[in-house]
């Protein structure tokens, strides 16, 4: 029997509004069929191996957090913490902090619904995953960031799946009003056992406002992830978003950008490293709607073991969207001649001047690269090492965030070493 | 036992894209001492300087090459490297996100020297070669002029203790001043520590400051003469014309 069934809207804090949009979403999820590999937005995917009847829905907030660490339980700064278990909002960060600012974050039950109109600001799901998040997800999180408002701190959000044989479904919402700024970093992670998550991000990025977005995934080698995030951007806004993936044995991430004002900038960029067997599957959809909009996307992958990556990306010039100007690339490095990484770019362009480019690599180590280094005396390993480390460079780099650097760069750090004892 | 500290090629042979491009070619160059290799486009002289490496496309069919009573071919290239032999690339390889710093740090460490003092030498070095501080950090060979290039080619190479260096038209891409400048300290280096050095050129200029012991000159594959620092004038003077079948 489908534990899927709306039997269990009770168990959810919800208001008339949230009622209601549950309710059409558990409707049109048992219209929806749930995704085969043939559908083209599903190729190479694993979906095929994934059984949804193993897994029910998470009715209660867990009495407990995950026996994993993360590099912010300890670091989360003056705006403390936020956590969210298996799709349950379990702390909101520091009071005090959130008093004195001018931005509201919290469930939706504690925000004003009116301030953000979400039912008309949250788009209308659109797939199989879209409807499990809306159906399943206990309480959105919220961030409303009025006009004006700039907070340069970093908010940090921990996001678990704790208790096995349940499907996650947390949902954020950030909505930025005009000339705001805000920095946002979540840490994703599980513990080894079985797990689904399926996280799902919506964004507002009102006119002349800045986003950063960034996520670090280092769920257990058992969890599968299939994660949504959607930045809808208005006049002159801007978005920089970053994903590091380490984990999941299957792990989806879909991004898209719909710049809709003109003027709308955003950047995407990943990182990430496959090893064992597991799947890193990127999909990414950069919208141009209107005039004068720049997108830029830069996904670099290093695949150890038996490790696959897909990497499938569309860019989208509508016929208004005059002096688009957008990128999209994707590098590759097999570090196993079993790794396997799949670059799939395409380009629609309806309408004439413009400048988009497409560019995507899989190759292995450069053995240029490797000659030169250890020409100059470095040994093999380090030398390869190096080289992968660099070529993720252009992308960590550009990271500000300190904490999170550090955090991404130890996690390399440990695949290379790994990968170097493995060869050893 | 010691051996005596000498570089010796023996009827070096080696293959590259198929096709054999040295035909037994021999050398030997102790502490100190420069010989420099001359000769036309396509004669051998860069396949010299990367079998010397062991780069991979380089194929050594036979012969030999020792560096003070070690057979250098069964050593791999960083292990090359760490018994002493240095290469100044002609092209020098870009590798994106990795810095001078990094490949220094690196190298001392597998050496058992103290990075950091390696560190302060290229540092100082630097200031010698009239390289600005911020060029340690800037990303290997990337976005680098020609001479920046063999710059930092040098650079690595004063401070990598290198018992001999080969170097690769070392000369091509620098101007006449950050020349002498380059040529000048390695040729202390031959004074200082010793240093061996095969430099391969077209221009006598180089020669001019770092005075070699022989010159050698390269034609098909083959040393087909040797002599002193006046045959280098003599050969820009005239070609290789009457060494050419």
């Amino acid at each position: 029997m489908n534990p899927f069934t709306n039997q269990s809207e009770d168990s959810f804090p919800d208001s008339a509004l949230t009622s209601g949009m549950r309710n059409s979403a558990l409707e049109q999820l048992e219209k929806t069929p749930f995704p085969v590999p043939e559908e083209e937005v599903w190729k190479y995917s694993k979906i095929g191996e994934l059984d949804l009847g193993v897994f029910s829905p998470s009715l209660q907030s867990p009495s407990k957090e995950a026996d994993v660490k993360s590099f912010l339980d300890s670091n989360a700064g003056e705006s403390g913490l936020i956590s969210v278990l298996d799709g349950w909002i379990t702390a909101s960060g520091n009071d005090e902090y959130y008093k004195n600012s001018e931005i509201n974050l919290g469930p939706l039950s504690k925000i004003n619904e009116e301030l953000i109109n979400l039912d008309e600001r949250l788009h209308k799901p659109i797939d199989f995953f879209d409807c499990l998040n809306r159906s399943y997800n206990p309480e959105t999180l919220v961030l409303h960031v009025p006009d004006d408002v700039v907070i340069r701190d970093p908010i940090y959000i921990k996001v678990q799946a704790v208790t096995e044989g349940l499907v996650s479904c947390p949902a954020i919402f950030i909505d930025l009003g005009r000339n705001s700024e805000v920095n946002i970093v979540e840490h994703h992670l599980s513990d080894e056992g079985s797990y689904l998550t399926v996280p799902v991000l919506n964004a507002r990025i009102g006119e002349n406002s800045r986003l950063k977005h960034s996520v670090l995934q280092s769920l257990g080698k058992t969890t599968w992830q299939v994660s949504k995030q959607n930045f809808y951007l208005e006049r002159d806004a801007y978005v920089e978003t970053f994903t590091a993936a380490f984990g999941g044995n299957y792990a989806r991430s879909e991004i898209r950008c719909e710049l809709q004002g003109r003027g709308a900038e955003a950047h995407s960029r990943a990182a990430y490293f496959g090893s064992g067997e597991q799947t890193l599957d990127f999909r990414t959809f950069q919208k141009h709607g209107a005039p004068d909009t720049t997108s830029k996307l830069l996904f670099k992958g290093a695949l150890d073991d038996d490790s696959r990556s897909v990497y499938s990306g569309l860019i989208k010039v509508l016929p208004e969207a005059i002096r688009t100007r957008a990128q999209q690339t994707n590098r590759n490095i097999k570090l196993s001649d079993d790794a396997w990484a799949e670059s799939v770019p395409n380009l629609e362009i309806e309408t004439n001047d413009v400048v988009c480019n497409h560019a995507s690599t899989v190759s292995g180590v450069d053995t240029e690269q490797l000659f030169y280094l250890e020409s100059k005396g470095v040994e093999t390993s380090i030398a390869e090492r190096l080289i992968i480390t660099g070529f993720f460079d252009e992308i960590i780099s550009k990271l500000d965030d300190p904490l999170l650097v550090e955090e991404i760069r130890l996690k390399m750090l440990d695949s290379l070493q790994r990968h170097s004892r493995a060869e050893s | 036992m010691t051996s005596e500290k000498v570089l010796i090629i023996e009827d070096l042979c080696v293959k590259a894209s198929n096709k054999q491009v040295l035909k037994g070619v021999n050398l030997e160059i102790r502490p100190s001492e420069v010989h420099a290799v001359m000769g036309p486009n396509g004669s051998g002289k860069s396949t010299l300087a990367h079998a010397l490496m062991g780069r991979p496309g380089y194929e050594v069919t036979s012969g030999s090459i020792t560096l003070d009573g070690v057979d250098l071919l069964s050593l791999k290239t960083w292990e090359r490297s760490q018994a002493g032999m240095f290469i100044a690339m002609q092209q020098p390889i870009e590798v994106p996100g990795v810095k001078v710093s990094d490949v220094i740090t690196e190298a001392a460490v597998i050496s058992g020297l103290d990075p950091e003092k390696s560190l302060s030498l290229l540092h100082a070095e630097a200031k010698n070669l009239e390289i600005e501080d911020e060029f340690i950090e800037r990303e290997l060979n990337v976005d680098l002029s020609g001479g920046e290039k063999k710059r930092n080619e040098t650079l690595q190479l004063l401070v990598s203790n290198s018992s001999y260096a080969i170097l690769d038209e070392i000369d091509s891409g620098l101007d006449l001043d950050s020349l002498a400048l380059v040529a000048r300290r390695i040729q202390q280096a031959t004074e200082d520590s010793q240093l061996g050095v095969l430099a391969i050129t077209h221009f006598s200029r180089l020669l001019e400051i770092l005075e070699p012991d022989k010159v050698h000159v390269l034609v098909d594959g083959q040393i087909v003469e040797t002599g002193s620092v006046d045959l280098a004038s003599q050969l820009e003077e005239d070609g290789y014309q009457k060494f050419l079948k």
